[in-house]
Protein backbone atom coordinates (compact mmCIF):
# COMPACT_ATOMS: atom_id res chain seq x y z
CA UNK A 1 0.00 0.00 0.00
CA UNK A 2 1.77 3.29 -1.03
CA UNK A 3 2.02 6.10 0.85
CA UNK A 4 0.81 8.31 -1.76
CA UNK A 5 -2.80 7.27 -1.46
CA UNK A 6 -3.24 8.28 1.78
CA UNK A 7 -5.50 11.22 2.17
CA UNK A 8 -3.74 14.53 3.93
CA UNK A 9 -4.34 15.31 7.13
CA UNK A 10 -6.18 18.93 7.40
CA UNK A 11 -4.10 21.60 8.85
CA UNK A 12 -6.25 22.92 11.32
CA UNK A 13 -9.70 21.35 12.37
CA UNK A 14 -12.81 23.93 12.92
CA UNK A 15 -13.65 24.40 16.32
CA UNK A 16 -16.23 22.25 17.67
CA UNK A 17 -19.47 24.19 17.91
CA UNK A 18 -21.06 23.82 21.46
CA UNK A 19 -23.91 21.21 22.19
CA UNK A 20 -25.53 23.57 23.75
CA UNK A 21 -26.40 25.72 20.81
CA UNK A 22 -28.53 23.39 19.34
CA UNK A 23 -32.65 23.47 20.37
CA UNK A 24 -32.87 20.70 22.43
CA UNK A 25 -35.16 17.84 21.59
CA UNK A 26 -38.27 17.69 23.01
CA UNK A 27 -41.68 15.54 22.97
CA UNK A 28 -43.15 17.57 20.37
CA UNK A 29 -40.43 16.41 18.37
CA UNK A 30 -40.69 12.72 19.26
CA UNK A 31 -44.42 13.30 18.90
CA UNK A 32 -44.31 14.40 15.20
CA UNK A 33 -41.77 11.51 14.78
CA UNK A 34 -44.66 8.99 16.07
CA UNK A 35 -47.06 10.27 13.75
CA UNK A 36 -44.87 10.48 10.72
CA UNK A 37 -44.17 6.49 11.66
CA UNK A 38 -47.30 5.38 12.36
CA UNK A 39 -48.79 6.39 9.23
CA UNK A 40 -46.29 5.69 6.55
CA UNK A 41 -46.56 2.22 7.30
CA UNK A 42 -48.87 -0.10 6.04
CA UNK A 43 -49.90 -2.20 9.07
CA UNK A 44 -51.35 0.63 10.36
CA UNK A 45 -53.93 1.04 7.32
CA UNK A 46 -54.61 -2.74 7.44
CA UNK A 47 -55.88 -2.95 11.15
CA UNK A 48 -57.33 0.16 11.28
CA UNK A 49 -59.17 -0.89 7.77
CA UNK A 50 -59.80 -4.02 9.65
CA UNK A 51 -60.99 -2.28 12.66
CA UNK A 52 -63.51 -0.53 10.95
CA UNK A 53 -64.41 -3.66 8.71
CA UNK A 54 -65.34 -5.73 11.51
CA UNK A 55 -66.83 -3.24 13.92
CA UNK A 56 -69.23 -1.62 11.04
CA UNK A 57 -69.78 -4.67 9.12
CA UNK A 58 -70.76 -6.84 11.63
CA UNK A 59 -72.73 -4.69 13.74
CA UNK A 60 -74.97 -3.48 10.33
CA UNK A 61 -75.31 -6.95 9.42
CA UNK A 62 -77.00 -7.48 12.92
CA UNK A 63 -78.91 -4.64 12.48
CA UNK A 64 -79.69 -5.98 8.76
CA UNK A 65 -81.00 -9.19 9.85
CA UNK A 66 -83.22 -7.84 13.07
CA UNK A 67 -84.88 -5.50 10.19
CA UNK A 68 -88.48 -5.90 11.18
CA UNK A 69 -88.38 -8.50 13.86
CA UNK A 70 -87.34 -6.14 16.67
CA UNK A 71 -90.24 -6.55 18.38
CA UNK A 72 -89.48 -3.80 20.79
CA UNK A 73 -86.26 -4.83 22.41
CA UNK A 74 -82.85 -2.34 22.63
CA UNK A 75 -81.35 -2.66 19.57
CA UNK A 76 -77.67 -1.01 21.14
CA UNK A 77 -76.60 -5.25 21.39
CA UNK A 78 -76.32 -5.79 17.83
CA UNK A 79 -72.85 -3.75 17.82
CA UNK A 80 -71.47 -6.62 20.46
CA UNK A 81 -70.31 -9.14 18.53
CA UNK A 82 -68.66 -6.72 15.91
CA UNK A 83 -66.80 -5.06 18.95
CA UNK A 84 -65.28 -8.31 20.09
CA UNK A 85 -63.45 -9.22 17.20
CA UNK A 86 -62.53 -5.73 15.98
CA UNK A 87 -60.54 -5.21 19.17
CA UNK A 88 -58.61 -7.92 17.72
CA UNK A 89 -56.57 -5.51 14.73
CA UNK A 90 -56.37 -2.70 17.40
CA UNK A 91 -54.40 -4.95 19.46
CA UNK A 92 -52.49 -6.09 16.82
CA UNK A 93 -51.36 -2.39 15.95
CA UNK A 94 -50.75 -1.96 19.55
CA UNK A 95 -48.21 -4.47 19.50
CA UNK A 96 -46.59 -3.62 16.02
CA UNK A 97 -46.05 0.07 16.94
CA UNK A 98 -43.37 -0.85 19.27
CA UNK A 99 -42.25 -4.74 18.14
CA UNK A 100 -41.87 -3.53 14.36
CA UNK A 101 -39.23 -1.22 15.71
CA UNK A 102 -37.30 -4.29 17.40
CA UNK A 103 -38.12 -6.86 14.41
CA UNK A 104 -36.38 -4.47 11.64
CA UNK A 105 -33.53 -3.03 14.05
CA UNK A 106 -35.47 0.44 13.36
CA UNK A 107 -34.89 1.07 17.22
CA UNK A 108 -31.66 1.51 17.20
CA UNK A 109 -31.80 4.29 14.71
CA UNK A 110 -34.61 5.83 16.64
CA UNK A 111 -32.58 5.56 19.94
CA UNK A 112 -29.88 6.57 18.65
CA UNK A 113 -31.76 9.62 17.32
CA UNK A 114 -33.65 10.56 20.24
CA UNK A 115 -32.08 8.70 23.29
CA UNK A 116 -34.50 10.07 25.64
CA UNK A 117 -36.62 6.63 26.07
CA UNK A 118 -39.07 7.35 28.63
CA UNK A 119 -40.16 10.28 26.26
CA UNK A 120 -39.95 8.37 23.37
CA UNK A 121 -42.31 5.72 24.68
CA UNK A 122 -44.36 8.32 26.09
CA UNK A 123 -44.89 9.83 22.11
CA UNK A 124 -45.33 6.23 20.82
CA UNK A 125 -48.37 5.59 23.25
CA UNK A 126 -49.45 9.00 23.27
CA UNK A 127 -49.86 8.95 19.28
CA UNK A 128 -51.56 5.55 19.27
CA UNK A 129 -54.03 6.38 21.67
CA UNK A 130 -55.41 9.59 20.27
CA UNK A 131 -55.24 7.49 17.29
CA UNK A 132 -56.72 4.80 18.07
CA UNK A 133 -59.88 6.66 20.65
CA UNK A 134 -60.43 8.76 17.56
CA UNK A 135 -60.86 6.10 14.93
CA UNK A 136 -62.70 3.67 17.46
CA UNK A 137 -65.27 6.42 18.75
CA UNK A 138 -65.54 6.87 14.70
CA UNK A 139 -66.30 2.94 14.03
CA UNK A 140 -68.48 2.81 17.62
CA UNK A 141 -70.59 5.70 16.55
CA UNK A 142 -71.36 5.22 13.14
CA UNK A 143 -72.37 1.52 14.00
CA UNK A 144 -75.06 2.89 16.31
CA UNK A 145 -76.22 5.50 13.91
CA UNK A 146 -76.30 2.76 11.32
CA UNK A 147 -78.56 0.81 13.64
CA UNK A 148 -80.73 3.73 14.34
CA UNK A 149 -81.38 4.87 10.83
CA UNK A 150 -81.60 0.72 9.60
CA UNK A 151 -84.13 0.29 12.79
CA UNK A 152 -86.11 3.08 13.16
CA UNK A 153 -89.27 3.18 15.26
CA UNK A 154 -88.39 -0.29 15.52
CA UNK A 155 -87.28 -0.92 18.90
CA UNK A 156 -86.18 1.09 22.06
CA UNK A 157 -83.78 3.40 21.31
CA UNK A 158 -80.98 3.55 23.48
CA UNK A 159 -80.82 6.46 26.26
CA UNK A 160 -78.30 9.40 26.72
CA UNK A 161 -76.38 7.38 28.81
CA UNK A 162 -75.98 4.19 27.01
CA UNK A 163 -74.91 5.80 23.76
CA UNK A 164 -72.49 7.87 25.40
CA UNK A 165 -70.95 4.53 26.96
CA UNK A 166 -71.43 2.57 23.74
CA UNK A 167 -69.77 5.08 21.43
CA UNK A 168 -67.34 7.24 23.67
CA UNK A 169 -66.57 4.37 26.29
CA UNK A 170 -66.39 1.55 23.43
CA UNK A 171 -63.75 4.16 22.08
CA UNK A 172 -61.74 4.63 25.13
CA UNK A 173 -61.54 0.20 25.53
CA UNK A 174 -60.52 0.05 22.10
CA UNK A 175 -57.71 2.61 22.59
CA UNK A 176 -56.98 1.65 26.35
CA UNK A 177 -56.74 -1.99 25.41
CA UNK A 178 -54.44 -1.10 22.55
CA UNK A 179 -52.60 1.00 24.81
CA UNK A 180 -52.50 -2.42 27.22
CA UNK A 181 -51.00 -4.27 24.24
CA UNK A 182 -48.82 -1.67 23.09
CA UNK A 183 -46.94 -1.76 26.59
CA UNK A 184 -47.00 -6.10 26.50
CA UNK A 185 -45.05 -5.11 23.28
CA UNK A 186 -42.08 -2.85 24.71
CA UNK A 187 -41.96 -5.71 27.62
CA UNK A 188 -41.64 -8.75 24.80
CA UNK A 189 -40.12 -6.71 22.00
CA UNK A 190 -41.13 -9.69 20.17
CA UNK A 191 -44.50 -9.38 17.42
CA UNK A 192 -45.35 -13.01 17.31
CA UNK A 193 -45.14 -13.29 20.63
CA UNK A 194 -46.83 -10.24 22.36
CA UNK A 195 -49.75 -10.72 19.97
CA UNK A 196 -50.19 -14.42 20.97
CA UNK A 197 -50.01 -13.37 24.67
CA UNK A 198 -52.55 -10.71 23.81
CA UNK A 199 -55.04 -13.09 22.58
CA UNK A 200 -54.84 -15.04 25.32
CA UNK A 201 -55.31 -12.17 27.79
CA UNK A 202 -58.29 -11.25 25.53
CA UNK A 203 -60.03 -14.92 25.30
CA UNK A 204 -58.63 -16.99 28.16
CA UNK A 205 -60.24 -15.78 31.17
CA UNK A 206 -63.42 -16.05 29.55
CA UNK A 207 -63.06 -19.50 28.84
CA UNK A 208 -61.23 -20.80 31.97
CA UNK A 209 -63.96 -18.83 34.11
CA UNK A 210 -66.42 -22.31 32.32
CA UNK A 211 -64.51 -24.43 34.07
CA UNK A 212 -63.88 -22.87 37.53
CA UNK A 213 -66.11 -23.13 40.91
CA UNK A 214 -68.33 -20.29 41.86
CA UNK A 215 -66.55 -18.11 42.80
CA UNK A 216 -63.43 -17.55 40.90
CA UNK A 217 -65.69 -17.75 37.72
CA UNK A 218 -67.28 -14.48 39.12
CA UNK A 219 -64.09 -12.81 38.90
CA UNK A 220 -62.88 -14.14 36.04
CA UNK A 221 -66.48 -13.58 34.06
CA UNK A 222 -66.27 -10.14 35.39
CA UNK A 223 -62.77 -8.52 34.34
CA UNK A 224 -62.16 -10.78 31.59
CA UNK A 225 -62.15 -8.36 28.36
CA UNK A 226 -64.89 -10.12 26.92
CA UNK A 227 -67.13 -8.77 29.81
CA UNK A 228 -65.60 -5.45 29.56
CA UNK A 229 -66.50 -5.12 26.38
CA UNK A 230 -70.10 -6.57 26.74
CA UNK A 231 -70.70 -4.04 29.61
CA UNK A 232 -70.07 -1.39 27.00
CA UNK A 233 -73.33 -2.33 25.45
CA UNK A 234 -75.70 -4.38 28.23
CA UNK A 235 -75.16 -4.57 31.63
CA UNK A 236 -73.10 -7.30 31.61
CA UNK A 237 -72.04 -10.33 34.41
CA UNK A 238 -71.18 -9.03 37.83
CA UNK A 239 -72.44 -5.80 39.57
CA UNK A 240 -69.51 -3.67 38.10
CA UNK A 241 -71.54 -1.04 35.05
CA UNK A 242 -69.33 -0.11 31.68
CA UNK A 243 -67.68 2.92 33.80
CA UNK A 244 -66.45 1.13 36.42
CA UNK A 245 -64.77 -1.80 34.29
CA UNK A 246 -63.22 1.16 32.17
CA UNK A 247 -61.52 2.32 34.96
CA UNK A 248 -60.07 -1.03 36.18
CA UNK A 249 -58.99 -1.45 32.66
CA UNK A 250 -56.86 1.97 32.66
CA UNK A 251 -55.30 0.89 36.22
CA UNK A 252 -54.46 -2.74 34.63
CA UNK A 253 -52.99 -0.85 31.64
CA UNK A 254 -50.94 1.68 33.73
CA UNK A 255 -49.19 -0.93 36.04
CA UNK A 256 -47.74 -3.03 32.32
CA UNK A 257 -47.28 0.59 31.08
CA UNK A 258 -44.98 1.07 34.20
CA UNK A 259 -43.42 -1.75 33.77
CA UNK A 260 -42.92 -1.14 30.05
CA UNK A 261 -40.74 2.31 31.21
CA UNK A 262 -38.96 0.39 33.68
CA UNK A 263 -38.03 -2.02 31.04
CA UNK A 264 -36.95 0.21 28.37
CA UNK A 265 -34.73 2.63 30.44
CA UNK A 266 -32.90 -0.48 32.13
CA UNK A 267 -32.47 -2.65 29.00
CA UNK A 268 -29.39 -2.37 26.30
CA UNK A 269 -31.10 -2.28 22.66
CA UNK B 1 -14.31 14.31 19.62
CA UNK B 2 -15.42 10.42 21.23
CA UNK B 3 -13.50 9.81 24.42
CA UNK B 4 -13.60 6.55 26.21
CA UNK B 5 -12.16 5.44 29.56
CA UNK B 6 -12.12 2.38 30.95
CA UNK B 7 -14.85 1.22 28.61
CA UNK B 8 -15.74 -2.37 29.78
CA UNK B 9 -19.21 -4.44 28.71
CA UNK B 10 -19.86 -8.10 30.16
CA UNK B 11 -22.75 -10.23 28.73
CA UNK B 12 -23.25 -12.96 31.09
CA UNK B 13 -19.75 -14.37 32.09
CA UNK B 14 -18.53 -13.21 28.33
CA UNK B 15 -15.92 -9.95 28.05
CA UNK B 16 -17.46 -8.22 25.17
CA UNK B 17 -15.55 -4.72 25.67
CA UNK B 18 -12.38 -4.62 28.54
CA UNK B 19 -10.88 -2.16 30.25
CA UNK B 20 -10.67 0.04 26.55
CA UNK B 21 -9.28 3.78 26.87
CA UNK B 22 -8.79 5.92 23.45
CA UNK B 23 -9.66 8.99 22.24
CA UNK B 24 -10.91 9.83 18.86
CA UNK B 25 -9.82 13.51 17.57
CA UNK B 26 -11.85 15.67 15.10
CA UNK B 27 -10.12 16.49 11.75
CA UNK B 28 -9.32 12.96 10.82
CA UNK B 29 -10.57 9.45 9.95
CA UNK B 30 -10.24 7.10 12.92
CA UNK B 31 -10.21 3.58 11.77
CA UNK B 32 -11.33 1.02 14.13
CA UNK B 33 -9.79 -2.50 13.23
CA UNK B 34 -10.45 -5.89 14.77
CA UNK B 35 -11.52 -9.55 13.59
CA UNK B 36 -15.21 -10.23 13.60
CA UNK B 37 -15.97 -10.62 17.24
CA UNK B 38 -13.56 -8.41 18.57
CA UNK B 39 -16.14 -6.07 20.24
CA UNK B 40 -16.21 -3.41 17.52
CA UNK B 41 -20.31 -3.18 17.22
CA UNK B 42 -20.65 -3.39 21.20
CA UNK B 43 -18.17 -0.36 21.45
CA UNK B 44 -19.97 1.07 18.82
CA UNK B 45 -23.85 1.04 20.97
CA UNK B 46 -21.41 1.87 24.22
CA UNK B 47 -20.65 4.99 22.59
CA UNK B 48 -24.49 5.50 21.24
CA UNK B 49 -25.68 4.89 24.85
CA UNK B 50 -27.84 1.73 23.49
CA UNK B 51 -25.45 -0.45 25.49
CA UNK B 52 -24.55 0.37 29.32
CA UNK B 53 -21.01 -0.02 30.16
CA UNK B 54 -20.53 -2.23 32.82
CA UNK B 55 -17.78 -0.02 34.30
CA UNK B 56 -16.02 2.50 32.69
CA UNK B 57 -17.13 5.78 30.85
CA UNK B 58 -17.97 7.31 27.50
CA UNK B 59 -18.55 10.50 26.37
CA UNK B 60 -19.01 12.17 22.92
CA UNK B 61 -18.06 15.80 22.20
CA UNK B 62 -17.78 15.75 26.17
CA UNK B 63 -21.28 14.53 27.20
CA UNK B 64 -22.22 10.78 27.90
CA UNK B 65 -24.82 10.48 25.11
CA UNK B 66 -28.28 10.17 26.99
CA UNK B 67 -27.24 13.84 27.49
CA UNK B 68 -27.10 15.69 24.69
CA UNK B 69 -29.63 17.90 24.26
CA UNK B 70 -29.87 17.43 20.51
CA UNK B 71 -28.18 14.01 19.37
CA UNK B 72 -28.50 13.85 16.02
CA UNK B 73 -27.33 17.08 15.57
CA UNK B 74 -23.98 16.17 17.68
CA UNK B 75 -23.51 12.72 16.29
CA UNK B 76 -24.72 10.81 13.25
CA UNK B 77 -24.53 7.01 13.34
CA UNK B 78 -24.54 4.17 10.78
CA UNK B 79 -25.24 1.19 12.55
CA UNK B 80 -26.07 -1.64 10.62
CA UNK B 81 -27.87 -0.62 7.17
CA UNK B 82 -30.94 -2.87 7.96
CA UNK B 83 -31.89 -1.28 10.87
CA UNK B 84 -34.68 0.36 8.98
CA UNK B 85 -38.38 -0.45 9.03
CA UNK B 86 -38.49 -1.87 5.20
CA UNK B 87 -42.29 -0.90 5.22
CA UNK B 88 -41.46 2.88 5.04
CA UNK B 89 -40.27 4.26 1.92
CA UNK B 90 -36.79 6.29 2.08
CA UNK B 91 -38.14 9.69 2.59
CA UNK B 92 -40.46 8.81 5.57
CA UNK B 93 -38.20 7.29 7.38
CA UNK B 94 -35.67 9.98 7.02
CA UNK B 95 -38.25 12.85 7.84
CA UNK B 96 -39.55 10.92 10.90
CA UNK B 97 -35.65 11.03 11.99
CA UNK B 98 -35.40 14.80 11.19
CA UNK B 99 -38.38 15.31 13.19
CA UNK B 100 -37.13 13.62 16.24
CA UNK B 101 -34.12 16.30 16.05
CA UNK B 102 -36.48 19.71 14.98
CA UNK B 103 -34.94 19.65 11.50
CA UNK B 104 -36.94 21.30 8.87
CA UNK B 105 -38.04 18.88 6.20
CA UNK B 106 -35.76 20.14 2.94
CA UNK B 107 -33.22 18.46 4.88
CA UNK B 108 -34.59 15.00 4.45
CA UNK B 109 -34.58 16.37 0.21
CA UNK B 110 -30.64 17.73 0.79
CA UNK B 111 -29.42 14.09 2.51
CA UNK B 112 -31.23 12.25 -0.38
CA UNK B 113 -29.73 14.12 -3.03
CA UNK B 114 -26.14 13.85 -1.26
CA UNK B 115 -26.12 10.31 -1.45
CA UNK B 116 -28.11 9.92 -5.07
CA UNK B 117 -31.43 7.96 -3.85
CA UNK B 118 -33.25 11.02 -4.58
CA UNK B 119 -34.88 8.79 -7.64
CA UNK B 120 -36.27 6.32 -5.20
CA UNK B 121 -37.33 8.57 -2.07
CA UNK B 122 -41.06 7.26 -2.74
CA UNK B 123 -39.84 3.82 -2.74
CA UNK B 124 -40.15 1.07 0.62
CA UNK B 125 -36.70 0.41 1.49
CA UNK B 126 -37.39 -3.06 1.88
CA UNK B 127 -36.91 -3.31 -1.79
CA UNK B 128 -33.20 -1.08 -1.99
CA UNK B 129 -30.43 -3.01 -2.34
CA UNK B 130 -27.80 -3.55 0.32
CA UNK B 131 -25.54 -0.65 -1.30
CA UNK B 132 -28.68 1.48 -1.54
CA UNK B 133 -29.44 0.82 2.20
CA UNK B 134 -25.84 1.49 3.29
CA UNK B 135 -26.16 5.18 1.01
CA UNK B 136 -29.83 5.43 2.83
CA UNK B 137 -28.29 4.59 6.35
CA UNK B 138 -25.32 7.26 5.65
CA UNK B 139 -28.32 10.00 4.75
CA UNK B 140 -29.96 9.46 8.32
CA UNK B 141 -26.24 9.68 9.98
CA UNK B 142 -25.82 13.14 7.91
CA UNK B 143 -29.65 14.82 8.57
CA UNK B 144 -28.29 16.99 10.96
CA UNK B 145 -24.74 18.23 10.00
CA UNK B 146 -22.93 16.86 13.14
CA UNK B 147 -19.57 17.56 13.93
CA UNK B 148 -19.06 13.33 14.98
CA UNK B 149 -19.88 10.52 12.77
CA UNK B 150 -19.85 6.85 13.82
CA UNK B 151 -19.69 4.25 10.54
CA UNK B 152 -19.85 0.69 11.58
CA UNK B 153 -18.74 -1.16 8.44
CA UNK B 154 -19.63 0.81 5.88
CA UNK B 155 -18.43 -0.68 3.02
CA UNK B 156 -20.04 -4.18 3.57
CA UNK B 157 -21.56 -4.90 0.44
CA UNK B 158 -20.80 -2.20 -1.55
CA UNK B 159 -19.46 -2.57 -4.95
CA UNK B 160 -16.16 -0.67 -5.87
CA UNK B 161 -17.85 2.45 -7.26
CA UNK B 162 -19.74 2.96 -4.25
CA UNK B 163 -16.58 2.08 -1.80
CA UNK B 164 -14.94 4.28 -3.36
CA UNK B 165 -17.34 6.95 -2.99
CA UNK B 166 -17.85 6.61 1.08
CA UNK B 167 -13.98 6.45 1.43
CA UNK B 168 -14.25 10.43 -0.29
CA UNK B 169 -17.09 10.54 1.82
CA UNK B 170 -15.10 9.93 5.06
CA UNK B 171 -11.76 12.25 3.92
CA UNK B 172 -14.16 14.75 3.02
CA UNK B 173 -15.84 14.91 6.55
CA UNK B 174 -13.11 14.51 8.53
CA UNK B 175 -11.44 17.36 6.13
CA UNK B 176 -13.98 19.78 7.40
CA UNK B 177 -12.55 19.12 10.67
CA UNK B 178 -15.51 16.85 12.01
CA UNK B 179 -14.79 13.49 14.00
CA UNK B 180 -15.20 10.09 11.98
CA UNK B 181 -14.84 7.48 13.64
CA UNK B 182 -15.09 4.03 11.37
CA UNK B 183 -15.51 0.30 12.18
CA UNK B 184 -14.06 -2.56 9.87
CA UNK B 185 -12.24 -5.95 9.58
CA UNK B 186 -10.50 -5.01 6.16
CA UNK B 187 -6.70 -4.03 6.94
CA UNK B 188 -6.29 -3.07 3.34
CA UNK B 189 -9.41 -0.85 3.42
CA UNK B 190 -8.39 1.00 6.40
CA UNK B 191 -5.20 1.96 5.38
CA UNK B 192 -6.45 4.07 2.15
CA UNK B 193 -8.92 5.47 4.45
CA UNK B 194 -7.93 6.60 7.88
CA UNK B 195 -5.69 8.70 9.20
CA UNK B 196 -5.36 7.29 12.80
CA UNK B 197 -5.95 3.73 13.98
CA UNK B 198 -7.25 2.05 16.80
CA UNK B 199 -6.59 -1.96 16.63
CA UNK B 200 -8.60 -4.42 19.57
CA UNK B 201 -8.46 -7.90 20.03
CA UNK B 202 -11.16 -9.73 21.96
CA UNK B 203 -12.37 -6.18 23.85
CA UNK B 204 -8.71 -5.45 24.24
CA UNK B 205 -6.90 -2.07 23.08
CA UNK B 206 -3.99 -3.98 21.09
CA UNK B 207 -2.91 -0.60 19.14
CA UNK B 208 -3.78 2.70 19.04
CA UNK B 209 -1.21 4.88 16.64
CA UNK B 210 -1.28 6.71 13.25
CA UNK B 211 -1.89 4.56 9.93
CA UNK B 212 1.75 5.98 9.04
CA UNK B 213 3.23 4.59 12.24
CA UNK B 214 1.69 1.50 11.80
CA UNK B 215 2.69 1.21 8.00
CA UNK B 216 6.15 2.00 9.06
CA UNK B 217 6.41 -0.19 11.70
CA UNK B 218 5.04 -3.28 10.69
CA UNK B 219 5.56 -3.47 6.42
CA UNK B 220 9.17 -3.79 6.87
CA UNK B 221 10.66 -5.18 3.39
CA UNK B 222 12.68 -8.50 2.79
CA UNK B 223 14.42 -10.20 0.30
CA UNK B 224 13.80 -13.20 -1.35
CA UNK B 225 16.94 -15.03 -2.57
CA UNK B 226 17.39 -18.17 -3.87
CA UNK B 227 20.53 -20.31 -4.96
CA UNK B 228 20.95 -22.53 -7.26
CA UNK B 229 18.89 -25.80 -7.65
CA UNK B 230 21.52 -28.34 -8.00
CA UNK B 231 22.70 -31.07 -6.16
CA UNK B 232 24.26 -28.93 -3.89
CA UNK B 233 21.54 -26.47 -3.49
CA UNK B 234 20.68 -27.35 0.64
CA UNK B 235 24.57 -27.03 1.02
CA UNK B 236 24.48 -23.88 -0.94
CA UNK B 237 21.37 -22.49 0.94
CA UNK B 238 23.26 -23.58 4.56
CA UNK B 239 26.17 -21.37 3.67
CA UNK B 240 24.51 -18.45 2.41
CA UNK B 241 22.05 -18.57 5.66
CA UNK B 242 25.26 -18.89 7.93
CA UNK B 243 26.96 -15.78 5.59
CA UNK B 244 24.17 -13.66 5.52
CA UNK B 245 23.05 -14.54 9.71
CA UNK B 246 27.26 -13.21 10.26
CA UNK B 247 26.21 -9.79 8.31
CA UNK B 248 23.61 -9.23 10.63
CA UNK B 249 20.51 -10.10 8.41
CA UNK B 250 17.45 -12.22 9.51
CA UNK B 251 16.76 -15.38 7.68
CA UNK B 252 13.86 -17.68 7.28
CA UNK B 253 13.22 -20.38 5.19
CA UNK B 254 10.47 -20.55 3.10
CA UNK B 255 8.38 -23.78 2.29
CA UNK B 256 9.60 -23.96 -1.58
CA UNK B 257 13.67 -23.29 -0.74
CA UNK B 258 14.08 -19.70 -1.30
CA UNK B 259 15.55 -17.37 1.78
CA UNK B 260 13.37 -14.63 3.36
CA UNK B 261 15.94 -12.31 4.08
CA UNK B 262 15.61 -8.91 6.16
CA UNK B 263 18.15 -6.58 7.60
CA UNK B 264 19.95 -6.12 4.56
CA UNK B 265 19.79 -3.89 1.46
CA UNK B 266 19.58 -6.33 -1.87
CA UNK B 267 22.91 -4.94 -3.03
CA UNK B 268 24.81 -5.70 0.36
CA UNK B 269 23.18 -9.51 0.13
CA UNK B 270 24.38 -9.65 -3.66
CA UNK B 271 27.65 -8.60 -2.63
CA UNK B 272 28.04 -11.22 0.20
CA UNK B 273 26.83 -14.05 -2.35
CA UNK B 274 29.61 -13.21 -4.71
CA UNK B 275 32.44 -13.14 -2.17
CA UNK B 276 31.36 -16.32 -1.07
CA UNK B 277 31.04 -17.42 -4.18
CA UNK B 278 27.86 -18.64 -4.29
CA UNK B 279 25.36 -18.09 -7.40
CA UNK B 280 22.22 -16.72 -7.00
CA UNK B 281 18.86 -17.48 -9.21
CA UNK B 282 16.40 -14.99 -7.42
CA UNK B 283 17.10 -11.52 -5.44
CA UNK B 284 14.17 -9.61 -5.51
CA UNK B 285 12.74 -7.08 -3.39
CA UNK B 286 9.36 -7.94 -1.19
CA UNK B 287 7.08 -5.74 1.05
CA UNK B 288 5.33 -7.57 3.37
CA UNK B 289 1.67 -6.81 3.32
CA UNK B 290 -0.36 -4.75 5.81
CA UNK B 291 -2.78 -7.62 5.84
CA UNK B 292 0.17 -9.72 6.77
CA UNK B 293 1.08 -7.45 10.07
CA UNK B 294 -2.72 -6.75 10.90
CA UNK B 295 -3.16 -10.94 11.16
CA UNK B 296 0.11 -11.32 13.16
CA UNK B 297 -0.97 -8.43 15.51
CA UNK B 298 -4.45 -9.52 15.89
CA UNK B 299 -3.46 -13.34 15.59
CA UNK B 300 -3.61 -14.46 19.24
CA UNK B 301 -7.34 -12.78 19.57
CA UNK B 302 -9.45 -14.12 16.60
CA UNK B 303 -13.07 -15.28 18.26
CA UNK B 304 -13.46 -17.77 15.86
CA UNK B 305 -10.14 -19.47 13.70
CA UNK B 306 -10.62 -22.58 11.51
CA UNK B 307 -8.78 -25.20 12.50
CA UNK B 308 -6.97 -27.98 10.04
CA UNK B 309 -9.41 -30.58 9.25
CA UNK B 310 -6.79 -33.09 7.89
CA UNK B 311 -5.65 -35.38 10.87
CA UNK B 312 -1.89 -35.22 11.20
CA UNK B 313 0.86 -37.67 9.01
CA UNK B 314 1.00 -39.51 12.96
CA UNK B 315 -2.31 -39.92 12.99
CA UNK B 316 -3.10 -41.07 9.13
CA UNK B 317 -0.32 -44.25 10.44
CA UNK B 318 -1.42 -45.30 13.70
CA UNK B 319 -5.30 -45.71 11.42
CA UNK B 320 -3.18 -47.78 8.95
CA UNK B 321 -1.96 -50.00 11.17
Amino acid sequence: MSLEALPTAPSLPRPQPQPESHPRARLGNALASEWTKIRSVQSTIWTLAAMFALILGIGLLADAYDDGRVNGDAYLSNGLGGFIVGQIPVVTLGVLVVTSEYGTGMIRTTLTAYPRRASLLTAKAMVFFGLALVLGILATGLQLLGGMVLLSGQGTDPTGGQALLAVVGGGLYLALIGLFALAVGTLLRHSAGAIAVMLGLLLLPFILALFMPTGPREALLTYSPINMSASMYSDGTGSMGGWPLLAVLAAATAVVLAGAYAALRRRDV
Amino acid sequence: MIEAQGLTKRYGGKTAVDELSFTVRPGLVTGFLGPNGSGKSTTMRLVLGLDTPTSGTVTVAGLPYHQLPNAPRTVGALLDAKAVHGGRSAHSHLLCLAQLAGLPRRRVDEVLAVVGLTDVAGHRSGGFSLGMGQRLGIAAALLGDPQVLLFDEPVNGLDPEGIHWVRQLMRGLAAEGRTVFVSSHLMSEMAVTADHLIVIGRGRLLADLSTKEFIDRHSAGFARVRTTTGADAVHEREQLTGVLRAAGAEVLAEPDGALRVSGLPLSRISDLAWEAKLRLYELSPHQASLEEAYMRLTHDSVEYRSAEDAPAPGELAQVAA
